[in-house]
């Protein structure tokens, strides 16, 4: 079980010289992936970015099974991301690449070198580990930032807009890989999506963000039906 | 006007003085006495140090620059980052002369760390090039840093990568692009560094071939020998430009204040606190130090004598007609370039832009090196010192004007050419409502930085100045080499802050005072 509680954070903007204080509350279940929609700017990459400890949270706790993570640093953290892009170091091999999700030293023993081919093989990449991430698409590429954060093993997968740069039929492909591989490890996965297919697509439960808060969570086909709240209707351009 | 005429003039600048240095140094080679001159001892000492202070230099600045722009880039924004970059970016607009008295009085004898006599020499040179490069190369490597993608900082702490191991996969990777680049760069600046080996360099045991020039010319009168040595600097200087050509990777010198986002623990912190004060320091001593001795020195004396503003108006024309030539050529060939670059013709663009840069494969030295071999013998070149000074400065500051004026000419080309033609905008009235908002700033920027650096150059006036030529650079030398030293500590401070005062003014008055 995954949850937040009244988790606050001021988002400050020196350029623009704005400021948007942000409070959450939110629940997940394990084995699923829960969909993170929302407007540009309305606080969703803050929120993977407060989970991850990128940033940090004024106030608030981050309970994964009763354990409170928020005062931990980034690396103690059970949490894994995968961005858009950049995900990879593109002058380190992809058996390297994902080797530094194990240990940065790159010190493996034989079972942590069996876990990375385990890793390739699920996610069809068995053949590639020699290759630089500039030899391989740009799916390819994302399968190889999810591999790493399988061989991880932490229970918490953050996901920022990973598919963004796909088109429709590998994206589609990639999230039910992704959706069989969270319910088979029984892992808590959060995903930042501005494509409301994707979410039908990858999640039972989706939650909608707006303004630094998570305005609601519905089972994602009423979420993208819901016609009473005038925040959803206008993101998604419904009459 | 395209910019044919000006190639045209640039060529015949370059190649009138090398066919004449060719011919001397081809008629010299058969004679006995000048083949022994290429066997000589003494040569092959002058190639050997000329080599080895360039290596030396550039490997400690460059070596201190990575530490220092680590901890720059590392240390997140500080309410002095912004000073420290503009105070690093002082070196380029301090004439060398008086640098090296800022140096002196700190590192000479009865300076605040005295090294004594054996401040003459390697020893001198080598903290010369320091002050000069570190902070070239700091403004220059800093980029790399804010070229790497904020998820890799993030990823770096996700995987908890500690300090060596963001070094090795995260920095090392992108600044080892860099590198070559700016090492050539600064190699370049070290081999062909003139006045700070000339007043620091101690005696026959230090002396580059650029000196060894002016010293052939000025002191032995031997045009054959100057043109021996001039030949072998070309040569250098071109493999050195070659070598370059292929290593051109160089990124765009840092003028932001943003620093980026990389989390350090307090240790880390202080470390580069430690860094960045003993930099700072380093750059900015000299600098107080010369302060200090001029405050304290015959100030109203010094102001008070006519050969001091004689010069100081010398100096400013010299600087202000060098400087309006160089952007005028700069104009002309970069508007061209734009033309072929909105023609899709990227390639004959850049080699059009390239010319202009032809003094970094022929130093300055050896166009007047050459000019004199060619002029001597039907006038006297002395009464042509301050056309040829004016011409050769020009020639020096159009990199600068290029690379100050290139992007946003090409920018306004490619942006506006199709909005322009469609509203039947062109001429003065074009000039006036577009190119001239949004082009003001870098040519303000330019025409300052060309004219700060003709005004305190001392190369080419060292060669052909004459007591009623004598530019202010020159008279702090003159001052130096007749040890002088508060006249010329007041000089020296006299001539920076007329230089910056000049800078400042150019940058405001031409480039204005908002952001465009």
């Amino acid at each position: 079980m995954f949850s937040i509680r009244q988790l606050c954070f001021t988002y400050t903007d020196t350029e623009n010289n704005t400021v948007m204080p942000m409070s959450f509350e939110l629940q997940a279940e394990r084995g699923e992936i829960l969909s993170l929609i929302g407007p540009s700017g309305s606080g969703k990459t803050s929120l993977l970015n407060l989970i991850a400890g990128f940033i940090q949270a004024s106030a608030g706790q981050i309970f994964v099974d009763g354990e409170d993570i928020q005062q931990l640093p980034p690396a103690q953290r059970p949490v894994s991301m995968v961005f858009q892009s950049h995900n990879l170091f593109p002058h380190l091999d992809v058996f390297t690449n994902i080797a530094l999700g194990i240990n940065p030293s790159l010190k493996l023993s034989v079972d942590e070198h069996q876990s990375i081919e385990d890793a390739l093989v699920t996610l069809g990449l068995e053949g590639f580990k020699k290759r630089k991430p500039g030899q391989l698409s740009g799916g390819q590429q994302q399968r190889v930032a999810i591999a790493r954060a399988l061989v991880r093993e932490h229970d918490i997968l953050l996901l920022d807009e990973p598919f963004a740069a796909l088109g429709p039929a590998m994206r589609a492909e990639l999230i039910m890989a992704l959706k069989e591989l969270v319910s088979r490890r029984k892992m808590i996965a959060l995903m930042v999506s501005h494509q409301p297919a994707d979410a039908l697509l990858a999640s039972k439960h989706t939650a909608f963000i707006d303004n630094g808060q998570v305005i609601s969570i519905q089972k994602t086909s009423e979420l993208l039906n819901d016609r009473k709240r005038q925040e959803i209707m206008s993101y998604l351009g419904s009459e | 006007m395209s910019a044919y005429p000006v190639l045209a003039i640039l060529a015949f600048m370059v190649l009138g003085p090398m066919m004449a240095l060719l011919t001397v140094t081809g008629v010299s080679v058969i004679e006995s006495e000048s083949l022994s001159f290429w066997k000589s001892a003494y040569l092959r000492r002058v190639l050997i140090f000329s080599f080895w202070q360039a290596f030396l230099s550039t490997a400690l600045s460059v070596s201190l620059a990575i530490i220092v722009a680590r901890a720059f880039a590392r240390y997140g924004c500080f309410p002095f980052r912004n000073l420290i970059l503009k105070l690093f970016g002082l070196p380029l607009v301090i004439p060398a002369v008086v640098a090296v008295f800022g140096l002196v009085s700190v590192f000479g004898t009865g300076g605040w760390i005295p090294l004594g006599r054996d401040l003459y020499g390697l020893n001198g040179i080598l903290l010369a090039h320091i002050f000069f490069n570190l902070p070239l190369a700091v403004r220059l490597l800093l980029p790399a840093w804010k070229s790497i993608p904020e998820q890799h900082w993030k990823l770096g702490q996700q995987l908890g990568m500690n300090s060596w191991q963001q070094w090795k996969y995260l920095e090392w990777p992108t600044l080892r692009e860099n590198l070559p680049g700016v090492g050539v760069l600064v190699f370049m600046l070290c081999l062909t560094s003139f006045a700070v080996v000339l007043t620091l360099g101690g005696g026959p045991k230090s002396t580059t071939l650029e000196v060894a020039i002016y010293q052939s010319l000025r002191f032995d009168f031997e045009p054959a020998q100057a043109a021996v040595l001039a030949a072998l600097q070309l040569s250098l200087c071109a493999t050195v430009a070659l070598i370059s050509f292929r290593l051109q990777k160089l990124p765009e010198v840092e003028i932001t204040s943003t620093a980026l986002q990389c989390p350090v623990d307090t240790n880390t912190l202080k470390l580069n606190a430690v860094i960045l004060l003993a930099a700072v320091v380093y750059v900015a001593m000299p600098m107080i130090a010369m302060l200090f001795e001029a405050f304290t020195g015959p100030v109203r004396q010094v102001l008070s004598n006519p050969a001091l503003w004689r010069s100081a108006a010398l100096s400013l024309s010299i600087g202000m007609i060098a400087a309006t030539l160089s952007i005028l050529a700069a104009w002309l060939i970069l508007r061209s370039a734009s033309d072929l670059y909105y023609i899709k013709r990227k390639h004959k663009a850049a080699y059009l832009e390239m010319a202009g840069s032809i003094v970094y494969v022929v130093p300055p030295l050896v166009i007047g090196t050459g000019l004199f071999v060619l002029i001597a013998p039907r006038f006297n070149v002395f009464d042509w010192a301050i056309p040829i000074v004016i011409l050769i400065n020009a020639m020096t500051g159009l990199p600068f004007a290029i690379r100050a004026l290139g992007p946003a000419m090409r920018q306004n080309k490619m942006r506006y050419q199709r909005l322009c033609e469609s509203l039947n905008l062109d001429g003065w009235n074009r000039f006036k409502t577009v190119d001239w908002p949004l082009l003001r700033k870098p040519l303000g920027l330019a025409m300052a930085l060309v004219t700060a650096l003709a005004m305190g150059d001392l190369g080419v006036i060292a060669l052909f100045g004459t007591p009623e030529t004598t530019t202010l650079p020159l008279l702090l030398y003159q001052q130096l080499g007749a040890y002088l030293m508060s006249e010329a500590a007041v000089t020296a401070v006299f001539l920076l802050g007329f230089c910056l005062l000049v800078f400042w003014l150019l940058e405001g008055i031409i480039g204005g005072r908002e952001n465009v």
